[in-house]
């Protein structure tokens, strides 16, 4: 039976595997892109596998507890970072998203969420593995558009705009979907579409932040080099930290509605 | 961008003075009227001065991300500072969901004056949809009344308390008949509640997530329980009654924008170097 004791194992393959990918991506020649893929896909099959047998343990979708959640974010910050490279080439980013992937891995490692069985009332709904998921895969691609921008800020370059302006647009629907998946279970649980609670007005701010990067889009399609635009995905990134575990830090935020997570 | 400065700083200065909004003001028919006033001004001023430096300033994307831009701003000072915990309410912030609700109205009135399907249909249910769903939030938000009450086993209960803690009278009568809490066998925790209740002798059942519907915007949910002083059995479980005449707009609104999110995303060019 798989479980969190077997996690360092699991994971410690997955992260070499995507290493040894990370490094064929960084060279130009063909067989190296692929061997990439390859390295990185077995990784990511392990990985999964890690993920399914615990779900089959618990009984549950590993989907609950902060530590849970930083599980798929790892899973699919390299899967984002996977889908970047085999799109656009840019044979740097596997590198960059295995390490954001790492760093959440070796959190989990150092502090361990409570990983109980159960299930509380709140979560035993068919929205719950749509709106958490959805929303984690969201975060992954603004995760991509983060690093893509630090770059372009860095390099002062244009070049990497019209990159980010797909993943945002991808990550905006799926981050518009979770948004709104988790307004219908709201009112199925709650009674209320929207609360204002604390989780829900950072998301708020994390929405609204991406549709800015969005309309500046749109009003300055024309610009070489935006960094405003670049500057509005750092802070979007920064927002959507703040809306997934910083609000957790905040001691007014305790009683908030999504607090059974912690 | 003067004037929405001028506008911002107005929206300031009444907030000193007044306070926050008293939003039982906008109960029906206020609200609606409010609304349907505002979009005939806005159909007209589209009309009559659409070509106009100020009206395609005010529907332009540059307007959009400053109004998107600024609510961003709030939800991060209400989120961040106890202080403006009660941002929802304050002038500022609704002065600018107004502002936002006037942008989207032009946008779509210029967009949408020669409709075609495939050009426009993804556009029209994004920007229609979080128009409904706004709009309804926020004109909903007087007409909205949350009450909760106690319900022992075989007590009829027609009266609860809202957030005031004010008895009024419930428009149905309620009788808990029985009730059940599910455990982990693993770890003894509880995974489900449920309720059997009579709604005016109706027999209804309620666990969390699984409300019932009474009428049109209506509905009761279970919300928690309370053990005896023995600990050994259930003494009396909390209902919500939620009357919110204004659901259905608002579910519209919702469904139409993951419907335009959808239609979005089928219709994205995916560029940049390959």
């Amino acid at each position: 039976m798989i479980t969190w004791s077997v996690f360092v194992p699991f994971s410690a393959v997955a992260v070499l595997l995507w290493l040894a990918g990370a490094v064929a991506a960084l060279r130009s020649k063909a067989v190296c892109s692929r061997l990439s893929v390859a390295l990185t896909a077995l990784g990511m099959i392990v990985y999964v596998a890690f993920v399914a047998g615990l779900w089959m343990s618990l009984d549950r979708p590993p989907l609950r507890t902060l530590g849970e959640t930083r599980l798929w974010y790892s899973l699919f910050m390299i899967a984002s970072g996977w889908l970047v490279y085999v799109r656009w080439h840019y044979r740097w980013l596997p590198m960059f998203s295995l390490v954001v992937a790492t760093v959440f891995i070796v959190i989990n490692i150092c502090r361990p969420d409570t990983h109980d069985q159960s299930l509380m009332p709140a979560l035993q709904s068919a929205w719950f593995v749509p709106h958490v998921t959805v929303y984690m895969f969201s975060y992954s691609l603004f995760g991509c558009a983060f690093m893509l921008a630090v770059a372009g800020l860095w390099r002062k370059s244009g070049s990497y705009l019209a990159t980010t302006d797909s993943l945002v647009k991808i990550g905006m629907a799926f981050l518009t979907f979770g948004m709104l998946s988790g307004c219908i279970w709201a009112k199925q649980a709650w009674g209320n579409y929207w609360t204002w609670d604390p989780k829900e007005t950072w998301a708020a701010a994390t929405w609204c932040a991406y549709l800015v990067y969005v309309h500046r889009r749109l009003q300055g399609g024309t610009r070489e080099h935006d960094a405003v635009a670049y500057v509005w995905l750092i802070v979007g990134f920064a927002l959507l930290q703040m809306c997934w575990y910083g609000v957790n830090l905040l001691p007014w935020a305790s009683q908030s509605l999504h607090s059974y997570s912690n | 961008m003067k004037w929405l400065l001028a506008y911002i700083l107005a929206l300031v200065a009444l907030q000193l003075m007044f306070g926050n909004i008293n939003v039982e003001f906008f109960s029906f028919p206020i609200g609606l009227v409010l609304g349907v006033a505002g979009i005939a001004l806005l159909y007209v001023a589209h009309r009559e001065f659409g070509g106009g430096r100020f009206i395609t300033h005010f529907r332009s994307a540059r307007m959009a991300y400053v109004l998107l831009a600024l609510v961003a701003c709030c939800c991060v000072a209400g989120g961040a500072v106890p202080a403006f915990a009660r941002f929802t309410t304050s002038v500022p912030f609704v002065g600018l969901l107004v502002a936002l609700l006037a942008h989207l109205a032009l946008v779509m009135m210029h967009r949408l004056r020669k409709f075609s399907l495939g050009r426009d249909g993804a556009f029209a249910c994004v920007h229609l949809g979080i128009w409904l769903a706004l709009f309804s939030g926020m004109a909903g938000a007087a007409d909205t009344a949350r009450l909760h009450a106690l319900l022992a086993v075989g007590e009829d209960v027609s009266t609860a308390y809202d957030e005031n803690g004010c008895e009024l009278p419930l428009r149905h009568t309620m009788r808990l008949q029985r009730f059940a809490i599910e455990r982990n066998p693993a770890n003894n925790t509880v995974v489900q509640f449920r309720a059997w209740l009579l709604v005016d002798d109706e027999p209804c059942e309620l666990a969390v997530n699984s409300p019932h519907s009474v009428g049109l915007g209506e509905d009761i949910y279970l919300m928690s329980y309370h053990l005896n002083s023995s600990g050994t059995d259930v003494k009396d479980c909390v209902i919500q009654v939620v009357h919110e005449p204004w659901k259905y707009v608002t579910l519209l609104g919702i469904v139409m924008l993951l419907l335009g999110v959808v239609w979005t995303v089928k219709t994205i060019k995916v560029e940049g170097k390959v």
